[in-house]
């Protein structure tokens, strides 16, 4: 009894990409939600959903999403998936632009994500330089994530069309 | 209906970045600042007409981007390529900008300094006009081919 590997490969593909949506449409909607509803204390500023749902998602997405971007950026770039070496398709700019793009989200993310762990004993920059990250880092995090999502959710990740 | 419908909201997209855009740069050169208001309080009004401009601009972006994208294939097209910056650059700064002007609006929200506040108008400031009246300009000349507006910007 053989494996199929194609099977298998479609149903990764629909699960990462489900998550992929679940946490950019989380980030997104929360980040517009949170300011209407939550009221700041000294000891929680901000919502405590950040630190052990969000963040950790986030986390998460950007490993997979520049993974799975990169898979697909480079089957265009071969030539794979009717691309074409020296072609220049819809659907190898957008492999490209998601690839690149969570690159620099997760350069951005990591460093904010892994200093504000480490915050008692390091200090690279103040404490405006990390807050204007982060709202940038979840403002292009979430059309990103869902973007790459939608893609792999319908199947025509090789096909690209985000 | 569809057809006046697109021209409304295309003219109420440049008429909303000209005004953002403009009033951006004017206040600089005449508004003096003072403890209670240390920007100009006409913002306070300008900032509701900027919410329902990036409402709409994500909206008609993303209808215009999946008409032009559907039965395309994987061809490069201007229209094609321009729906989708557009579509991507405006959830971006809606994004950005809703978290803005929520804080601004909820007092009792303090999660960041306000500097941070005050910084992150700066890049919603700049890209909300381009890309409105960007979209604005594609959805005025639009043909009836795609229902909202092929554009050419």
């Amino acid at each position: 009894m053989g494996i199929d590997k194609q099977a298998i490969w479609a149903f990764i593909k629909r699960i990462i990409g489900a998550l992929l949506i679940a946490s950019g449409c989380a980030v997104g909607i929360w980040l517009v939600i949170e300011p209407l509803i939550y009221t700041s204390t000294e000891a929680n500023p901000y919502s405590p959903l950040w630190d052990f749902v969000l963040d950790p998602s986030v986390a998460i997405g950007v490993a997979l999403g520049v993974a799975f971007s990169f898979i697909r950026k480079r089957r265009f770039d071969a030539g794979g998936a009717g691309g074409g070496a020296g072609r220049v398709s819809y659907d190898r700019i957008a492999a490209n632009v998601a690839f690149y793009g969570f690159a620099i989200v997760g350069i951005l993310f990591y460093w904010d994500w892994l200093a504000g762990l480490n915050a008692e004993s390091l200090s690279l920059a103040g404490d405006v330089i990390f807050a204007v990250m982060w709202v940038i880092i979840y403002a292009l995090y979430a059309p990103l994530a869902a973007s790459l999502g939608v893609a792999m959710l319908r199947g025509d990740f090789d096909a690209g069309r985000v | 209906m569809v057809d006046i419908t697109r021209l409304i909201v295309g003219a109420y997209l440049i008429a909303i970045a000209a005004v953002v855009g403009i009033f951006g740069v004017v206040e600089a050169l005449y508004y003096a600042s003072t403890d209670a208001y240390p920007y100009s309080p006409i913002w306070d009004v300008i900032n509701y007409f900027t919410g329902l401009g990036c409402v709409l601009g994500v909206t008609f972006a993303f209808i215009r981007k999946r008409a032009v994208d559907a039965g395309a294939g994987d061809a490069v097209t201007w229209p094609r390529l321009a729906a989708s910056v557009l579509f991507y650059g405006m959830a971006a700064v809606a994004l950005l900008y809703l978290w803005n002007w929520f804080n601004h609006l909820n007092g009792a929200y303090n999660p960041v300094a306000a500097e941070v506040v005050g910084l992150s108008w700066k890049p919603t400031d700049v890209a909300f006009p381009i890309i409105a009246a960007a979209l604005g300009i594609g959805m005025l000349q639009g043909r009836a081919t795609d229902g909202i507006g092929a554009g050419r910007r």
